[in-house]
Parts: structure tokens; C-alpha cells; sequence
């Protein structure tokens, strides 16, 4: 991309700030970063939103997609991460070790216990929320694409929430590390391949010119909307 | 002095133990305090991993010491502590003298915690006796209900002796449930709740409170800690403070609502006290540290993580810590070597890779400055070209390396540029580097283990899987127990289609990683590609664990849906189908089978359904014929299949519309046409099983017994013997006798005979049996033949004319009466069983469809 094409809808600092907190799954999906419809919205691609949204979230309507919205803002997948993360706050780190091994015949416990035992003191305060709060910001921008909420709807939806996440994290380092780990955790995710894939998005995403998390400063005024 | 020694090795090819014995001896060594000893200590470092690449296959390798492990081993109960008194004499006496001496333990906290007093009282032999240990073991459990806190190896210990966990339901009979409960609950959680040790009372503390009464509101404390609970927390807080109580684990509470409450530096120092009373403990060392770093004092965070180090050299936690400080410290070198230890112990976590990209673009920035000013440092050059290469900046390292190639590179040199080249996808300029750094290795006198891994890989993405066996093998005779090398290994043999190989590869490198998803793939594809209902099976197993880990792999939904479809379970493979379908596999194979699991379950609407569906994707697919045929031949209608398939072989040249068409004219009698596509069949396909036997019994029908014999020949000589089918020795056989060849007719009708058992194959056997001169033998045959069907008229004469003239040898034309010709087994129609359908031959599914291989 280059500066005469960026932004060409010319969005506000504060609506490119809330796309960029989608910006793992939007480079994962291989769309563009500085428009609210990060695939375009030709037949095409409407077609095949409405698939993704149809098939992986269960959302074929305008309710569906607020109530997982709001499921999103106020459970989501960080509910249940921070009680396991609480859980694990007065033991020591070789109770700990003693808790994971007596969980070892449970898959899915035993691989959240250790991706939490890992990250539980660099995400002690706000977990996987970027997890929830990024995949949010993804799904007010398909559900604009597909019809489901307007244009104007998805904005009033994101710049909330947008503000909600610039106050739970530092930078977008700390937002990044929070959002993979979130990954990590829901598909139970702890090898080595997955966190290289993982990796090339935020490398990309901290060292391409015209990358959302370089073009747009963590700190922007995200109050002028 | 010797790198070895330095570091406290004895020589060793892995280098984890080299990293891990590094990062143990850099914790005891601040690059700030130290500088000299902290350079020593890089250089044996270095010097161990150069070493490490020049021992050779033969020389001693160590095994690596796992300390933990070894720690472990000492045994704590080597002290002979005097085996206590008992005085009692009856079971129950004895029983109450026991728990008085437990009630001693117990009360005293310090001796509470030791858990040689506890074995000791319980190890006596006069516990052995029946009704002794019966007794004790009900005081003993009513005993810890109400006195609870113990440490878990007491826990462990009693369990182990008396078995509560296994013994639930019984004890339930003795004790309330709720008690029963109680227990089971405490033994469940023993090993991970809050330790005991190093707990004092003081001079201030009140009389009135006891150990436990402390121990019951520290729990409590905890528990609201956990439940994040800070309203209950504080005032139980302030409780037990008025207890004074010195107890590492109470600061350890305190640190952590002091850091609740943004109050760091009282939080450390709550942490400080910790470490002070419990020096063992890595908690307080890492928490300490992780304050620290927030705050920026970076000084006090190495200390901090360095103490934590001491106490267990593998933490990943303090790893990375250390590492971070060093490179805020300005030393991205030993920044960069900690995090790839952080990343071997933890290789899923997000963070350490970035800091790792961090600490490359430091050393770059460090040190390229140097570069340009003195090009020739090749060592310098090499790092930065390592570094570029690490942050994935391949063409930068390829550059950087390019401007000495043919001057100063080594073996690690052109190693880099090869992996450099690889990864930009230069397949042969990869190579050209792979086999310079492989010559190089072998005049530097080095093992070359990462090259012969690396040019293993390579001639698999290559397909020069004779070359990549050759180099992975040399790789697992240096590294046996290398899952990397074995899976990759199991690769070219899967490639080489020596699955039974590839099999046992895999399973050993899925024993040595059973988490990475990739092997199982792997094993399983083998698997599936081996064809048979078990190996089918087995495939879906695999599958299935991938599919654990990789959802949203559209080409394993696929393989598995192959599988249970072979395996005639339809329903299970239409879920999986729609699940390739959802994931975005290629839709017209995917209709194509949904076509045929409906057809197997005989729900002929939804395979329609499933072919509009496939006409819709391209109506020009050659498929939709053979399928539309396949449909109408499901419900009966022969005709219509049969023309479907005449005139699609007539407008395509297509493998299976010529099976089918072929198949067809032999059915209704038009040998010729047949034969005209079967030869077809197999000029495309000499290999082509189904065409050769189908051929030869056209030509014995036509008594064309030559080329009859050679089609069946050649499909003995391509088919496993497990999978030839039992007619082609019957084949064989006939034609052998018509040909006169009857000793050779002889071994044919009897492996027709083991397998079948029939009483046509006994009845054949006589005839060459009694041409061949063994009129006694084929007597026995003919006899055998009859008994197995006695309404056979033919079996009945051909056994009384051997008994009756055993020594004459009728004419050829005699002995094959009218009735034995038309009882010959061979002049019957194929049966359907050799009907090319899509459950009976998979292997040629297979090729009809040839995307079942997954994007894995």
C-alpha cells in the first residue's frame, strides 16, 4: 500500500484506531486495514462473510450479531481464562506445577494451564480482553459489510469499546500479546508452528511503513468522535 | 581453560544442555560486576557449541542430567530415626497409643512438617497386623478430618498407606459423607495448596490462638485472594496480622494485595521477608523481579531473576526476565541467548519472540556499524547475517553473506546462506549452499548434523526422496532420538511409498513430542495412503487428533471423510464433508463423495441433491457421468447406467467411464467391445489390476488361454499377495491346464483351494493332478470335491472314473465332459464383487480424485 491509496475513505485518527485493534485477524484475513470493509463489499465478499459469520459464530441476523456482540463485551473468552488466571494467583509456581500435572488426562485444562501459567503475570490485569475486544471491532466491521448494521451503527458500536481497550492496555505490544495469547487459549494452542504463524502477523504488523499499530499512535485522542 | 569445564559439561552434541549449563553459570555472573568472567564464560559458551558440531558418531555422548530429577533422588530418609514405643498389647490399645503419638506430631507445627517422623510412626511393623491397621486406620481418618492441615507428603503418605482414594464407598459406611468428602477433597488438593513450612509463632502472638485456628483464617485469605475477593481478603488480612505469625506464605498473600492495591515497593518488600524465610522458593526471587522491571530498576531485576535462576536454572519466567533487563542493560548478545532458552522451555509464548526480534534488531543496530568499517570481520558478519535471518529478514542475511561467498565463508556460513535461500523459496541455490556447507563440515572435521537435516528437507520439497533418506538417515545415526529428524524422515519414506516405514517413524517421534499436531499428520496420511480398512482406520484416529489442534484444515475433514467413507461409515463422513465444505475445500470433490456416502446409505434424493449441486460448480465435469451412472446402476436401472457409461467412454477418454463400460459389455455379452477398453485401460494403466483380471476372463471365455495367462501373470506380479484375489489362481490354474502345463497348474488350484476351500477348485486339481501322474492324489481332490457337493453330477463321474480306471489316462476331450464344462467355475460372470464400485476400490478413488492430499 501505498500513501496515495491509504485511508481512502478518509476516516477519522479514532475510527482508523478501532480498525487497527482488528488488525491481527484483518492481516491474518488478508484485508485492508484503513477501511471499514477490510475485504471489499462486492457480492462476492458479502457471500462469503456471510458464510464465516453463519459458520463460525451461529450469526445469521441482526440479533444474532448484537447478542454475540454483547456476549463478546461482557464475557466473551476472558471470563473464563481469568478464573482459571485467579485460580492460579495465591500458589506458588511449583503448586502450580503439582495443579497442571494432576489435570494432565483433561486436553483443554491442562494446555490452558499451562498457557496461563506462562502469560499469568504479563496479562494480570486484563487477561485475553484483547481477545474479545479485537474480534469485536472484527464483527461491527462484517456486520457493516454484510447488512446486518449500518455503517453508522458499526462506528457507534466500536469507538466505546475502541476506548475501553486504549484504557486496559499500555501499547499495542501489550494489546498484541494479550490478543494471541487469547488465541492460543481458545484453540488450546501451544505449539511452536501456531506461535510462528502468530508471529509473522505482528511482525508484519510492527515493521511494514504502513502498518496500523506504526501509522497509528496507541495514545490518539480517541474522545473527538 | 577447557569451554567443558567452564560450564560444567561433560562433551555433548546437544545443545540445549549447552545453552541450559550456559544460562546456570550466567546467573551467578552480573556482566556489570563481572565483566571479565561474564566474557570467559561467552567465549566457553561459544567455544562448546563450535565443539559440539565436531563429535563424530562413536564418541561417548552424555546423557543429559536432569537436576531436577537428580535432586529428587536423594533420598531425605537416610537419618535412623528410633522406631517409637508401643506398650499396648491389644488392637485397640495399640490404636489409641498410635493416635496419641500422632496428636504429638501433629500439635508441634515444626514437627508437624516433617514427613520422616510421620513415615516412621506409620512404617512400623506392628501396623501390619490386620486388625491393628484396621483400627488405626479409623482413628487416623477421623483424626485428619478434624486436623487437616498437614503437609501433602503426610497426605500422600496416609493415602498410600491406608488407601482413602480407592476406599471412598467404604468409608462412607464408617463416616458421615460429608466428612468422607471433606477428606477425599483435602487429599485431591493436597499437593497444590499453601505450604507449612518455616511457620513460628511469636511472643506477641495470643494464647488463645492455635496453629490451626491461623491456618483455617489463612486459608480463608487465600481463598478470597483467589476469588478476587479484596473485600473479605483485607479485614482477614488485618485478622491474622493480630495472630504475629511469621509465615513466608502470609507475605507472600500480603505482596500480592499490596500489588492489588498499586503498592509495589510494599509489595517487594512483603517479598524480600518471603525470600528471607523461605530461600528455597522461586516465587518471591521472580515476583521480586517482575516489580522491579515494571518500575525500570533493572539492577535490582537482575539480581531479583538471577536468584531465581540459582534456585532452578530452567525458568523460562526468569529467563525472559533476565533477558529483558540485559537488553535495557545494552547487551542484546547474551538478551538474544536467554530468550531462545525462554523459547525452548516455552516455544508457544508470543512475547519472548517479539522480545527475541528486539534483541536481533539491537544487536544489529549495535554492531552493523562496526561491519562497514571492517568488512572482513567474518565472525561479525555472520552474526548480524544470524540475526537478520532470525527477525526473518532473509534477503538481508543473503546479502549480507553474499558479498564473502567463495572467500570467507565456512560451514556455518554457507549453512546460513542455504536456510537464507530456502526460505525465498531459491530451492537450488539452497542447495548449491547446503552441499558447499556439508563439504566444508566434513574438512572442518564437524558432524554437519544441521546440514543433513537441513539437505534432508530440502530433497524432500525437492522429490529426490532416495537423496533425503540418504541425508536424514546420517542425521538420526547423530541424533537417534531427534523427533524433528524422525518426522521428517518418516516424510520421504511416506513419499517413497514405504508407509509401514513411515509408520514407525512417526510413532517415534510422536513418543518423543506427542504435542505437535504435524506428526500425527503425518502418520496419518501414511496411514490413509496404505489403503486398507484398518490402516483406514487407524488414519481417522490420527486425523481426528489433528483436527483437534487445526480445526479449520479443510484437507483433513477431507482425508477423514475418505476414510469413514472406505469404512462404509456414511454418516460419520457426510459430517466430515461438511465440514471440508465449510473450510473451503475444493467443492466439486467434495459433491463427489457426498454422492457416494448417500448412495451408500441408499438416500438416493440427497445424492440427486449432491449431484445438481456438482453439475451447478461445471456441468463439463466428466465426473457428473460417472456419477449420474453410478446412480442409476444404485437403484437398478442397468440399462440406463450401461448407456450413460457406453457414451461417456465414447466422447472421453476417462479411466472410470471405461471401467464402467467395459463392465457393462462384459455383462451383456459383447467380449470384443470389452476387450477394445479394457486394452484401453491398460495401455493408460498397465498396472491397472481390476482391467487385467476382468481381460483374462474375457480371453478364457473366448479360450484364448495364452494371453488369459499372461494378463493374469502380470496381475500376480503387481498385487500384494494379501490382496489377490483367490480367481486369479483359479485363472491361472485353467489356463496352465489347457495350456498342458500342468505342474504348473498344480500350485495354482491349490492356493485357489487354501483360500476358497471349493469343491470346482478340487474338482481342476484332479484333472492336472491326474495328467501330471498322480492318479492316488487326484483321486483324493476328486473324492474331496464331491464330498464338499454331493448333488454335483460332474464331480460324482469324475470320481468314479478315476477309482474306476485309475492307470488309464482318458483323452483331453473325454475328461472334460459337457457337465464339467458347464460347471466351470471360470465360465461364470465375474461377480459383482470385482465391480469397480466406489466401496470395493478405493485405491482407484483414489486417482480418479488425486486433490485428497490436504494442504498440510
Amino acid at each position: 500500500m501505498t500513501t496515495q491509496h491509504y485511508n481512502p475513505n478518509g476516516l477519522s485518527p479514532a475510527q482508523l484506531w478501532c480498525l487497527a485493534t482488528s488488525a491481527i485477524l484483518t492481516e491474518r484475513n488478508g484485508g485492508r486495514h484503513d477501511t471499514l470493509h477490510s475485504n471489499g463489499n462486492h457480492e462476492e465478499e458479502i457471500t462469503s462473510l456471510q458464510h464465516v459469520l453463519e459458520r463460525d459464530w451461529s450469526i445469521s441476523s441482526k440479533k444474532d450479531l448484537l447478542d454475540t456482540l454483547q456476549w463478546l463485551k461482557t464475557e466473551g473468552h476472558n471470563v473464563g481464562y481469568m478464573d482459571l488466571q485467579h485460580q492460579l494467583t495465591t500458589m506458588s509456581e511449583t503448586a502450580i506445577g503439582h495443579y497442571i500435572h494432576a489435570n494432565r488426562h483433561n486436553s483443554k485444562l491442562h494446555s490452558s494451564l499451562i498457557l496461563i501459567k506462562n502469560y499469568r503475570r504479563r496479562l494480570r490485569k486484563g487477561g485475553i480482553r484483547a481477545w474479545d475486544d479485537g474480534r469485536y471491532i472484527s464483527l461491527c466491521r462484517w456486520g457493516a459489510t454484510t447488512g446486518f448494521i449500518s455503517e453508522d451503527e458499526a462506528w457507534s458500536l466500536m469507538i466505546p469499546v475502541g476506548q475501553q481497550i486504549q484504557r486496559s492496555f499500555k501499547d499495542w505490544h501489550n494489546f498484541g500479546i494479550s490478543y494471541i495469547a487469547g488465541r492460543q487459549y481458545w484453540q488450546s494452542q501451544l505449539s511452536q508452528e501456531h506461535a510462528e504463524t502468530q508471529m509473522e502477523y505482528f511482525y508484519t504488523l510492527f515493521h511494514e511503513e504502513y502498518s496500523p499499530w506504526r501509522v497509528t499512535a496507541w495514545h490518539t485522542d480517541l474522545n473527538q468522535e | 581453560m577447557d569451554c567443558w569445564k567452564l560450564l560444567g559439561l561433560t562433551p555433548t552434541v546437544d545443545k540445549k544442555l549447552i545453552k541450559r549449563a550456559y544460562a546456570k553459570n550466567v546467573k551467578l555472573c552480573n556482566p556489570e560486576d563481572y565483566p571479565e568472567e561474564f566474557q570467559q564464560l561467552r567465549e566457553a559458551y561459544e567455544e562448546a557449541l563450535n565443539a559440539a558440531k565436531k563429535i563424530n558418531i562413536g564418541d561417548t555422548f552424555q546423557t543429559p542430567i536432569d537436576e531436577k530429577n537428580a535432586d529428587n533422588t536423594q533420598n531425605p530418609a537416610t537419618t535412623d530415626l528410633p522406631q517409637p514405643e508401643y506398650t499396648a498389647t491389644t488392637p485397640e490399645a495399640l490404636a489409641e497409643q498410635f493416635i496419641a503419638k500422632i496428636s504429638d506430631l501433629y500439635t508441634n507445627i515444626n514437627t508437624r512438617i516433617q514427613y520422616e517422623l510421620w513415615k516412621n510412626l506409620i512404617e512400623n511393623d506392628i501396623f501390619w497386623q490386620p486388625e491393628v491397621k484396621q483400627r488405626v486406620n479409623t482413628h487416623l481418618f477421623h483424626f485428619v478430618a478434624h486436623h487437616p492441615y498437614l503437609p501433602a507428603s503426610v497426605w500422600q503418605l496416609f493415602d498410600g498407606f491406608f488407601l482413602w482414594s480407592e476406599q471412598e464407598r467404604e468409608l462412607c459406611k464408617t463416616f458421615p459423607e460429608d466428612m468422607v468428602d471433606y477428606v477425599m477433597g483435602k487429599l485431591r488438593v493436597c499437593r497444590w495448596m499453601p505450604e507449612y513450612n518455616n511457620i513460628s509463632l511469636t511472643e506477641e502472638t495470643p494464647p488463645e490462638v492455635t496453629i490451626d485456628e491461623y491456618l483455617h483464617r489463612r486459608e480463608a485469605l487465600g481463598r478470597a485472594i483467589d476469588n478476587n475477593d479484596y473485600s473479605n481478603a483485607i479485614p482477614l488480612l488485618q485478622l491474622v496480622d493480630t495472630y504475629h505469625i511469621i509465615d513466608p506464605v502470609l507475605h507472600r498473600l500480603r505482596s500480592l494485595i499490596f500489588l492489588q492495591q498499586d503498592e509495589p515497593t510494599y509489595a517487594i518488600n512483603e517479598l524480600q521477608q518471603q525470600a528471607g524465610l523461605d530461600p528455597d522458593s522461586i516465587d518471591a526471587s521472580l515476583n521480586i523481579g517482575d516489580i522491579c522491571w515494571e518500575q525500570s530498576k533493572y539492577a535490582a531485576a537482575v539480581r531479583a531473576y538471577q536468584h531465581a535462576l540459582a534456585i532452578d536454572p530452567e525458568s523460562n519466567l526468569a529467563l525472559r526476565g533476565l533477558a529483558l533487563c540485559l537488553l535495557e542493560q545494552g547487551n542484546p548478545l547474551t538478551a538474544k541467548d536467554l530468550l531462545e532458552q525462554a523459547l525452548e522451555q516455552c516455544p508457544f509464548d508470543i512475547d519472548v519472540r517479539v522480545q527475541l526480534v528486539r534483541a536481533n534488531q539491537q544487536l544489529i543496530d549495535d554492531t552493523l556499524p562496526t561491519l562497514t568499517d571492517n568488512s572482513h570481520d567474518y565472525p561479525l558478519r555472520l552474526l548480524i547475517s544470524r540475526a537478520y535471518y532470525d527477525m526473518g529478514n532473509f534477503q538481508r542475511c543473503s546479502e549480507t553473506l553474499a558479498c564473502v561467498v567463495d572467500r570467507a565463508l565456512d560451514s556455518d556460513g554457507y549453512h546460513l546462506l542455504g536456510q537464507s535461500h530456502e526460505k525465498q523459496q531459491e530451492l537450488d541455490a539452497a542447495l548449491t549452499a547446503f552441499n558447499h556447507a556439508l563439504a566444508f563440515a566434513q574438512h572442518e572435521a564437524k558432524n554437519g548434523f544441521d546440514i543433513l537435516l537441513c539437505l534432508g528437507k530440502l530433497h524432500i520439497d525437492l522429490k529426490n526422496y532416495d537423496l533425503a533418506v540418504a541425508y536424514l538417515t546420517q542425521a538420526l545415526a547423530l541424533s537417534p532420538d531427534n523427533a524433528d529428524v524422525l518426522h521428517h524422515l518418516a516424510e520421504a519414506y511416506r513419499h517413497k511409498t514405504d508407509y509401514r516405514k513411515s509408520i514407525e517413524l512417526s510413532t517415534q517421534a510422536i513418543a518423543i513430542t506427542p504435542e505437535h499436531w504435524i506428526y500425527y499428520s503425518s502418520r496419518g496420511l501414511a496411514y490413509f495412503e496404505q489403503g486398507t480398512l484398518e490402516s483406514y482406520a487407524k488414519a481417522i484416529e490420527d486425523f481426528d487428533i489433528v483436527l483437534t489442534h487445526q480445526y479449520s484444515l479443510s484437507g483433513a475433514w477431507f482425508d477423514k471423510a475418505y476414510c469413514e467413507t472406505r469404512l462404509k461409515h456414511h454418516e460419520d463422513a457426510i459430517a466430515s464433508l461438511q465440514k471440508a465444505l465449510d473450510y473451503g475445500h475444493d467443492q466439486a470433490d467434495v459433491y463427489c463423495r457426498l454422492i457416494e456416502n448417500h448412495i451408500g446409505m441408499k438416500d438416493f434424493p440427497l445424492a440427486h441433491k449432491a449431484l445438481t449441486a456438482l453439475t451447478a460448480i461445471d456441468p463439463d465435469l466428466v465426473n457428473i457421468i460417472y456419477w449420474k451412472a453410478e446412480l442409476f446402476r444404485a437403484q437398478g436401472n442397468m440399462a440406463q447406467a450401461s448407456q450413460l457409461y457406453q457414451q461417456g467412454a465414447s466422447t472421453h477418454s476417462d479411466y472410470y467411464l471405461f471401467h464402467g463400460a467395459a463392465y457393462f459389455l462384459q455383462q451383456e455379452g459383447n467380449l470384443p467391445g470389452a476387450e477394445a477398453l479394457l486394452n484401453a485401460l491398460l495401455t493408460e494403466t498397465p498396472d491397472n489390476a481390476w482391467a487385467l483380471l476382468n481381460s483374462c476372463w474375457g480371453f478364457i471365455q473366448t479360450k484364448n488361454w495364452k494371453q488369459a495367462s499372461e494378463r493374469v501373470e502380470a496381475y500376480l506380479a503387481l498385487t500384494p499377495p494379501e490382496q489377490v484375489d483367490p480367481y486369479a489362481h483359479l485363472y491361472q490354474g485353467r489356463c496352465f491346464y489347457y495350456l498342458e502345463e500342468f505342474e504348473l497348474a498344480i500350485p495354482m488350484l491349490e492356493q485357489y483351494i487354501k483360500t476358497t476351500r471349493s469343491p470346482h477348485g478340487y474338482s481342476y486339481l484332479s484333472l492336472a493332478l491326474f495328467e501330471s501322474g498322480k492318479h492316488k492324489a487326484a483321486a483324493i481332490a476328486a473324492s474331496t470335491a464331491y464330498e464338499l457337493d454331493k448333488n454335483n453330477l460332474d464331480f460324482q463321474q469324475r470320481l468314479q472314473g478315476l477309482t474306476k480306471q485309475p492307470g488309464k489316462k482318458p483323452s483331453l476331450k473325454e475328461r472334460l465332459t459337457t457337465a464339467g464344462r458347464l460347471l466351470d467355475p471360470a465360465s461364470l460372470p465375474i461377480s459383482a464383487k470385482r465391480w469397480p464400485t466406489t466401496n470395493t476400490v478405493e485405491h482407484h478413488d483414489t486417482s480418479l480424485f488425486p486433490d485428497i492430499g490436504c494442504d498440510i
